[in-house]
């Protein structure tokens, strides 16, 4: 196979052009299939048997806790990849991740709390899901806090890169964690592979939600991306071929 | 909605307000980083120019 | 350079360790003496009956644990890194991971063990019936020694920042969390009775995985707090 396009996503400037040339393609697409699955999770799918209408906000809540953990497994991977082979695009997008990867993590929370206030009748359950993405959210928190202290960025790469690798090992614990033990949370439903739980005419707008939500994570990894690159790449001469902002413009340079 | 309005709305507003601000937040360091940049490297073409005239 | 074999390494570093340490014994000493005031706070804060002591007795021994041994853990690499003992070591050739991983055993050592021995003298304080004594102690073995080792990697990490204490210890106890989970379940079960097989197995399975891949995470967090 071809790995030729993978070398040159490794030079920093060919990545920051690829990335500003595909945000848009990432963007609109997410914004819009975001509209319809919100639109079909709110009106048009019919309220559950049990839930009513309060399981509405499986919508939102499955799949920002799916990306909470998809987030956090890319940063481990960039982190990976960046200090065995000491690349620093990837650094730059395990940093990218973080901020991103928190708030999803926050939203998980929150939206799981809502949920459970008319559900379980609780703001909050110690059960080994809820505590294991907890866990995440000080697991984000700890390394955006690690990344702060340093003052040479490619020291602050590396060892939030160890960081990142080390508690990896928690997202597979809060993957399993329904599997595992007696939760109150509800096991796995969805599948990929052969049937899953839920009934079919919610299953649409779940995995349009949860697609959606990660072409948006993809288009704002751009962003991300290239503010880190340039952070990097302080010096570099390629920086003068950058087409000047437009001012008060919001279309890329 | 039944009774069950004011907990869906809520969430789905959080998660409104949760993907603007982590889009915007994004866009608005790249273009901080960006403006730094642009800055350092006029500020070296005209320590370069001065060079040159000296 | 002659290379020196992986256990007469091990033997060199524990007993410059433990000799160095016992020199300042009171520093030792030190989160001995937190981890008792701080499990004295919990009969004042909550209740003196020993019926309610009991049932909160195995979170209280795990809580007041890892703040002990979070203490401990600034001592671990810093005295090492300020004199420069560690860049030598960097730069010695041998392997970095297992000195660093002996260090670890060192450290456990001096805080891990004296825990597990002061346990009984704490059980009495906070009710615990003998019977889940043995229990206790095999726990608190287990359970000091992933606290040393993620302590370690904490501590690898943030040696090099000017005031990294706090910082470490938002990185650490996150990672201690499954530990504190596994570990206060296990004290619980052995202290009602019931089987205890399943939770120890699994802070042994953490221990072992722990101990094989934490060294080489703290070498490459020590590389570079020292670049």
């Amino acid at each position: 196979m071809n790995w030729l396009w993978f070398h040159k996503l490794a030079s920093p400037p060919y990545a920051y052009a690829v990335a500003r040339r595909f945000r848009p393609w990432l963007l609109w697409p997410a914004l819009l299939l975001m509209g319809w699955a919100a639109y079909a999770g709110l009106f048009v799918v019919p309220p559950d048997y049990q839930q009513k209408d309060a399981y509405r906000i499986i919508f939102v809540h499955v799949p920002s806790a799916s990306m909470s953990l998809i987030i956090y497994s890319i940063m481990a991977v960039s982190s990976a990849i960046g200090l065995i082979w000491r690349m620093k695009l990837a650094h730059a997008v395990a940093a990218a991740c973080a901020q991103a990867g928190t708030v999803f993590t926050v939203l998980a929370l929150a939206t799981g709390s809502i949920w459970g206030r008319p559900m379980w009748g609780a703001w909050w359950a110690w059960d080994p899901r809820l505590t294991s993405e907890l866990i995440l959210l000080f697991l984000y928190l700890g390394y955006m806090a690690l990344r702060a202290s340093f003052d040479d960025i490619g020291r602050a790469d590396r060892a939030c890169a160890v960081l990142a690798i080390v508690g990896v090992v928690n997202v597979p614990i809060i993957h399993y964690s329904v599997v595992w033990w007696n939760s109150l949370h509800q096991g796995t439903t969805l599948s990929i592979f052969g049937k899953s739980a839920i009934d079919p005419s919610m299953v649409t707008p779940l995995l349009a939600m949860l697609l959606a939500f990660a072409l948006y994570f993809a288009a704002i990894l751009c962003d991300g991306v290239c503010a880190e690159i340039l952070r990097r790449e302080r010096n570099a001469q390629w920086l003068t071929k950058l087409e000047p902002i437009k001012q008060g413009s919001l279309k890329a340079a | 909605m039944g009774e069950y309005g004011l907990y869906v709305w809520s969430s789905y507003g959080l998660a409104l307000l949760a993907l603007v601000w982590i889009g915007v937040s994004a866009r608005q360091q790249w273009r901080r980083e960006l403006k730094h940049a642009q800055r350092r490297i006029q500020a070296a073409a005209q320590v370069i120019a001065q060079e040159h005239r000296t | 350079m002659s290379t020196l074999s992986p256990f007469k390494l091990a033997a060199v570093v524990l007993e410059r360790d433990l000799r160095l340490a016992l020199r300042r014994w009171d520093q030792v000493l030190q989160p001995l003496i937190f981890f008792a005031v701080v499990i004295a706070l919990f009969p004042l804060a909550i209740s003196p009956e020993l019926t309610e002591l009991r049932r909160m007795a195995p979170g209280i021994l795990w809580v007041a644990a890892m703040l002990a041994s979070l203490l401990a853990t600034d001592a671990l690499f810093r005295p090492d890194v300020e004199d420069g003992t560690m860049e030598q070591w960097v730069l010695a050739g041998q392997p970095l991971a297992w000195l660093l991983l002996i260090k670890t055993v060192g450290h456990w050592l001096l805080t891990g063990v004296p825990l597990v021995i002061m346990a009984p003298v704490i059980a009495v304080a906070l009710g615990v019936p003998t019977s889940g004594w043995l229990v206790m102690l095999i726990t608190l073995a287990l359970g000091t020694a992933v606290l040393s080792v993620l302590g370690a990697i904490g501590a690898a990490l943030t040696v090099g920042l000017r005031r990294g204490n706090m910082l470490m210890a938002l990185l650490v106890l996150p990672l201690e969390m499954p530990v504190l989970i596994f570990g206060a379940r296990a004290l619980d079960l052995g202290m009602q009775g019931e089987a205890v097989a399943g939770p120890i197995s699994l802070l042994a399975a953490i221990l072992l995985l722990g101990m094989s891949l934490g060294p080489f995470a703290m070498a490459a967090a020590i590389r570079i707090s020292i670049e």
